[in-house]
């Protein structure tokens, strides 16, 4: 093994939202099956919530790209909070018009009922939680004029609990909640990450005991674990660099290496 | 590109500080099982008779106590009752512990005093019998030398003859003098074996010859808390009560045993402690 080796592999868990990065999981191929279907049903609104890191821009990256090909899907992955941007936006890429002066909610609103659309746009709202509550309204009228359908992110946090939203709980016809990896769905998910990149060597050393140690760590969250194994990889690059390969064991992670790289990333108090 | 020089210090500090708290609660737990050894320990020594016979003057102390606030509760028959009776109760628990562990069933021995008796007779024996044994060879000198005097018919050789066994006569008795001296000795011992046997076994009958002992040898303070002891274990005791006011009286406490006495008699009815009371009122025990 060489230092070329953990760079590329290291590389392969670096913190993008690539729908070519998704890697299939059973029961996230089912959840994902899922979103699809709600997709083609006649709803106003699906919300996708989750815990930041279990993949939600993933899975939303995802679905655009499948369904790009085949029906008006688009996606906006930063919130644009200003409402008169976010209806110009909106009115650009959908009717593919250009609106030099500002264009506000009312006149959205009659050229989308004036406009002849076949297939029934599909709009992807990452970060919707960064969204003014106004706006968030004022989205929900449009979906109710069923001429629109929109797919939304949000974060689920302890302390806001976003599904009692009004605006949510009122319209919202299919939630779907992500949720963390398991210890076998860790492990599945970081072999199958290499293994796709034909990093063979470098999925061989994960053994269950390591695995089950970064779960320990990372609690079975994507983003957690994806900076972990990236540091990890950085520390054995390191000391081929500095030709210590004798301090480690290449045949598997060792703990010591993984407690480092917790302690690099913060995860772990030295 | 990582600093892993830094890193690994960074992560030494991670584990000692992850051990540091099992090390902690290590620690922690040998000091909480010394502690509890340390405790038993001083436990069981308090149950040992030894500490029991230092606990008897704090007795004593709260009577002097007592005494001094004008109080009679003391001597109040109520509270010694439970005081001898708390006392007992020990020692049959006690007892009875012992037993129960070990089933070593202790019983006193009153082999030494039997021992000590027989020595005292057989000396005693020994001397009846040279002082006999002298007699006769007196007897013989004095036959001797009557028939000399007889022979040489000096009437006045009377009076020598007379004066050699006077002499001789006072040498058996001084002779007789050394053994019991020896006797007197071997007390003191005996007394260190008694009470060895008295924590032991809590044998009233040990702890009340140790008191006769202590009062004989002038050791009212010791004569006085064996003397407790042993009323303490048993309240039916005369001699240990009569020991008991003795030593009081001995120990300038005449109005406690004077009470102590009068406590007794309407228990007892006791003829040596009315005895004892009528000589304390009158002077003649001092």
């Amino acid at each position: 093994m060489d230092a070329t080796l953990f760079n590329s592999s290291k590389n392969v868990f670096l913190d993008t939202v690539n729908a070519k990065d998704y890697i299939e999981l059973d029961r996230i191929s089912a959840i994902y099956q899922s979103l699809k279907e709600s997709i083609t049903k006649p709803l106003k609104m699906v919300l996708l919530y989750g815990k930041p890191g279990t993949g939600k821009s993933m899975f939303l990256s995802k679905l655009y790209n499948d369904l790009s090909t085949s029906i008006p899907v688009y996606m906006y992955k930063t919130p644009i909070i200003d409402e008169i941007e976010f209806f110009k936006v909106l009115a650009q890429d959908m009717f593919d018009m250009k609106y030099d002066d500002q264009l506000n909610f009312t006149q959205f609103m009659k050229v989308l009922n004036k406009s002849n659309i076949k297939d029934t746009p599909i709009i992807l709202l990452d970060e919707a939680q960064l969204y003014p509550d106004i706006l968030m309204e004022k989205i929900r009228l449009l979906s109710d004029t069923r001429k629109v359908k929109f797919v939304i992110t949000l974060h689920k946090t302890e302390k806001e609990d976003l599904i009692a939203k009004e605006h949510f709980k009122t319209r919202i016809w299919e939630s779907i909640e992500l949720e963390n990896a398991s210890k076998f769905e860790l492990k599945i998910y970081i072999q199958k990450k290499l293994m796709k990149a034909n990093y063979f060597d470098t999925a061989n050393m994960f053994d269950e005991k390591s695995v089950n140690f970064i779960h320990k760590l990372t609690h079975g969250n994507y983003r957690e674990s994806n900076k972990l194994i990236y540091t990890l990889f950085d520390i054995y690059e390191s000391y081929l660099t500095e030709n210590s390969s004798h301090k480690f064991n290449h045949n598997k992670v060792s703990k010591k290496l993984i407690e480092m790289a917790g302690i690099h990333i913060g995860i772990l108090n030295d | 590109m990582i600093d892993t020089k830094q890193l690994e210090k960074r992560w030494f500090k991670y584990k000692f500080k992850s051990y540091l708290i099992y090390l902690i609660i290590f620690i922690g737990v040998i000091i909480f099982i010394l502690t509890l050894f340390i405790l038993s320990n001083i436990f069981i020594k308090d149950d040992t008779p030894i500490n029991k016979t230092v606990q008897i003057p704090k007795i004593e102390k709260i009577i002097v106590k007592k005494k001094e606030v004008a109080k009679t509760e003391i001597i109040d028959k109520n509270i010694t009752k439970n005081i001898t009776k708390k006392i007992k109760k020990i020692a049959i628990k006690k007892i009875e512990k012992k037993e129960v562990v070990k089933q070593l069933v202790v019983e006193p021995s009153f082999e030494f005093i039997s021992q000590i008796e027989i020595a005292l007779d057989n000396e005693e024996k020994k001397e009846k019998e040279s002082y006999r044994f002298q007699k006769r060879e007196e007897a013989r000198e004095i036959e001797k030398v009557q028939k000399k005097v007889a022979e040489k018919k000096v009437t006045s050789s009377k009076e020598k003859y007379q004066e050699k066994p006077i002499v001789e006569v006072k040498k058996v008795q001084r002779e007789r003098k050394s053994p019991l001296t020896i006797v007197r000795q071997n007390t003191q011992q005996d007394i260190k074996n008694v009470i060895k046997r008295f924590e032991k076994n809590n044998n009233p009958a040990l702890s009340l010859f140790i008191a006769r002992q202590y009062y004989e040898m002038k050791e009212y303070k010791k004569a006085y808390n064996y003397a407790l002891t042993t009323n303490g274990i048993d309240n039916d005791i005369e001699e240990s009560w009569i020991i008991f006011a003795k030593a009081l009286i001995k120990l300038d406490k005449k109005s406690i045993a004077i009470k102590m006495l009068h406590k007794y008699i309407a228990h007892s009815n006791s003829y040596r402690a009315i005895s004892l009371l009528d000589d304390i009122n009158s002077g003649e025990f001092q």
